[in-house]
């Protein structure tokens, strides 16, 4: 890890590079990675168990960040970091936290393969724009499901009526008031100490982050987000979040998402890519934990064959090189009241769960609309454990998740949306509608037909 | 094997799916010193564009390749349009847009692959960037003479700046001048509909459907 004030420095006096030169570097760079260490995408195998493979992506991530630092955008300048930097950002990284409070505090591992330990489940709507009537009702829809582990919060878009804008004095009320409903919820579920990671989802900015820097909104036990841009970049804006987290006690994630068909080529090229921005976002950021996320250019979805894969290599990379706490988005194409939304929560719970990996929640719809509610979470976490419980090996979950893939592959070019929160659930109660209910049994019935013996 | 009878072409169309820039701009040279129809010449070269932007889409070649191919294009269509001008054709949609992503959003991968695929049909494209304000969006439609301004956003709170575009081409009467067509990943159909954009684009693929219709 480097000090922020040394980042810094290097921000302004680093080497001056073009953003359009160090964009066509990386494809360079990138592609003759792929070629080096000869790593393959399959689609057949999406749940890799290919430990030499994994092996070369890790390698391959390594000489990437030395290759290419971060390049800060708003300098034109690349913060190079060296290989010693490297090997002690990787050694010091927290390997084991506890997140939230009393009873409701729970444990986040730097995951290994064969460490005894099922995932941390977090469960929420990342990025789901929410508005003020649905805001609360959707957090405690999540919050009183018992197998999520943490909570990630929706954002909240408006505020008494008012369009929340980026940059704009509403990020600071919206994010307070998304605080202010996160913890009413986990209040009124009776899970005070739940840890909210993430916090201050409403904001595009710094403005929400500093905003919540008080125990009343955001306290030690919560995170809040650092973005690293795509891909490998950073600005004065994610900087200031860093800086504000450099003396604030909460604890820090990135968000990081390499674009499958982008600048760092397809999902090998991307895979290289995710596996620098993690060792460079440890460095540069100082941050505890990573929310990785690949975005599948044509379909955005990580439920794609590519964005599994994906995931899959870069936690098995992690988990036998370095192991850190790495929480995968599970962005999902259909939303609540649809079969299709089960069935891709099943195969990414899957995937993640056979691939050192935890969760920052399912994003129904790709976080367009708010179609999304607990239930979905709750199947996640029961394919999760049921997994766990299985010790499963790779080619045993790959089997499975394929089988699984067969019954959500035609929803990506026309995506069945499903249905807002309050057509899913009652509002009084916060329970899902009969007709969710049933078409929940139906797909848990049809997944455990497949051979996945549930626990509950 | 070859799929043009005049070798020129066939190589205009060879460099193009190879994105060889040397190989084709010299190509071209010889294409108008010969004197062949410059219409074959942008056909073909499209021709060529056409398969890089196929593979595209299948995910066998990548973003910056498709960046590559669309540039060179461009270099290209500089060589031939004064010949087009010397000999009065007119040639492509004719159509000018600006493409921006609207203030607070600095996503610009996105915006990158809609320029390519606008370009390589012939769109004369200007982009200008990201965290774009509404007025000096509007400025720059006015000072290039578009005919469409495309606004794009992967953030929710980002889009009430794209309102903003709208409310404020109609401020400056200038509403009728330009079509709006919005996309990104924050971006809905019933969105465009409710603050009466002209068109939405789901992804760049069907973006040069959705614009033609709209001239």
């Amino acid at each position: 890890m480097l000090s922020i004030f040394e980042v810094l420095k290097r921000a302004d006096e680093g080497k001056f590079i073009k953003e359009s030169d160090y964009d066509m570097k990386l494809f360079r760079t990138c592609q003759k990675l792929v070629k080096e260490y000869e790593i393959k995408f399959d689609s057949e195998q999406i749940v890799v168990g290919d430990e030499k493979m994994a092996d070369a992506v890790f390698q391959a991530g390594v000489k990437l960040a030395l290759e290419m630092g971060m390049y800060q955008v708003d300098t034109s300048r690349v913060i190079d970091i060296t290989e010693n930097e490297i090997k002690l950002t990787l050694q010091v990284a927290p390997k084991k936290m506890i997140l939230g409070l009393g009873r409701d505090s729970r444990v986040l591992r730097a995951r290994t393969f064969g460490d005894g330990h099922p995932m941390t489940v977090c469960s929420g709507c990342p990025g789901t724009p929410l508005p003020e009537h649905l805001f609360l009702p959707v957090m405690m829809s999540y919050a009183k499901e018992p197998l999520i582990d943490i909570l990630i919060p929706g954002s909240l878009t408006e505020v008494d009526g008012m369009k929340v804008k980026t940059g704009g004095p509403l990020e600071i009320r919206a994010t307070r008031q998304e605080m202010i409903w996160v913890r009413e919820a986990l209040e009124r579920a009776g899970r005070p100490g739940m840890h909210i990671y993430a916090a201050g989802e409403s904001s595009a900015t710094e403005l929400g982050t500093l905003a919540i820097c008080n125990d009343r909104y955001m306290r030690a036990s919560d995170s809040h987000m650092i973005p690293v841009l795509s891909e490998l970049k950073t600005d004065n804006i994610r900087l200031s979040r860093v800086m504000t987290g450099w003396d604030y006690p909460s604890f820090t994630t990135s968000l990081i998402d390499p674009i499958i068909g982008g600048f760092g080529g397809g999902p090998e090229g991307a895979a290289i890519v995710l596996t620098a921005a993690i060792i460079l976002s440890t460095a540069v950021y100082n941050v505890d934990m990573h929310c990785i996320h690949s975005i599948h250019n044509k379909y955005v979805s990580v439920s794609t064959k590519e964005g599994m894969w994906l995931n899959s290599v870069v936690g098995r990379a992690f988990g036998q090189n370095a192991p850190l706490a790495l929480l995968a988005d599970a962005w999902t194409t259909a939303g609540a009241g649809t079969e299709e939304i089960l069935y891709e929560a099943a195969a990414l719970a899957i995937e993640q769960e056979s691939s050192c990996l935890h969760t920052d929640s399912l994003g129904a719809t790709n976080g367009i609309y708010p179609n999304c509610s607990g239930l979905e979470g709750r199947f996640f976490a029961e394919v999760v454990h049921a997994v766990h419980a299985a010790k499963m090996t790779p080619d045993e979950a790959n089997a499975l998740l394929l089988k699984i893939w067969k019954k959500y592959e035609h929803g990506f070019d026309n995506p069945d949306i499903g249905k807002p929160f309050n057509e899913v659930y009652n509002m009084k109660t916060i329970t899902p509608l009969p007709f969710w209910l049933d078409m929940y049994h139906k797909v848990k019935d049809d997944v455990a037909s497949m051979g996945l013996n549930f626990l509950t | 094997m070859s799929q043009f009878e005049n070798e020129t072409i066939q190589k205009i169309y060879d460099g193009m799916v190879a994105i060889e820039n040397d190989a084709v701009l010299s190509a071209v040279d010889t294409a108008l010193s010969d004197g062949l129809n410059v219409l074959d010449v942008i056909d073909v070269l499209r021709q060529g564009l056409k398969v890089v932007g196929d593979d595209f889409d299948k995910m066998i070649r990548f973003l910056p390749e498709l960046i590559l191919a669309a540039d060179l294009m461009q270099e290209a269509m500089k060589k031939i349009e004064p010949e087009l001008e010397k000999q009065d054709i007119t040639e492509g949609p004719s159509a000018t847009i600006v493409l921006a992503n609207i203030q607070g959003d600095i996503h610009d991968i996105g915006r990158n692959i809609l320029g390519a695929v606008l370009k390589a049909a012939g769109f004369t494209v200007y982009d200008l960037g990201h965290d774009m304000k509404a007025t000096a969006i509007i400025d720059k439609a006015i000072a290039y003479d578009a005919d469409l301004i495309g606004l794009s956003s992967l953030l929710t709170t980002s889009l009430p700046f794209a309102e903003e575009v709208i409310k404020q081409l109609g401020d400056r009467d200038l509403r009728d001048k330009f079509k709006v067509v919005m996309g990104g990943g924050a971006v809905t159909p019933e969105y465009c509909e409710e603050v009466g954009a002209d068109a939405y684009g789901k992804d760049a693929g069907s973006a040069v459907n959705v614009l033609q219709g709209l001239l």
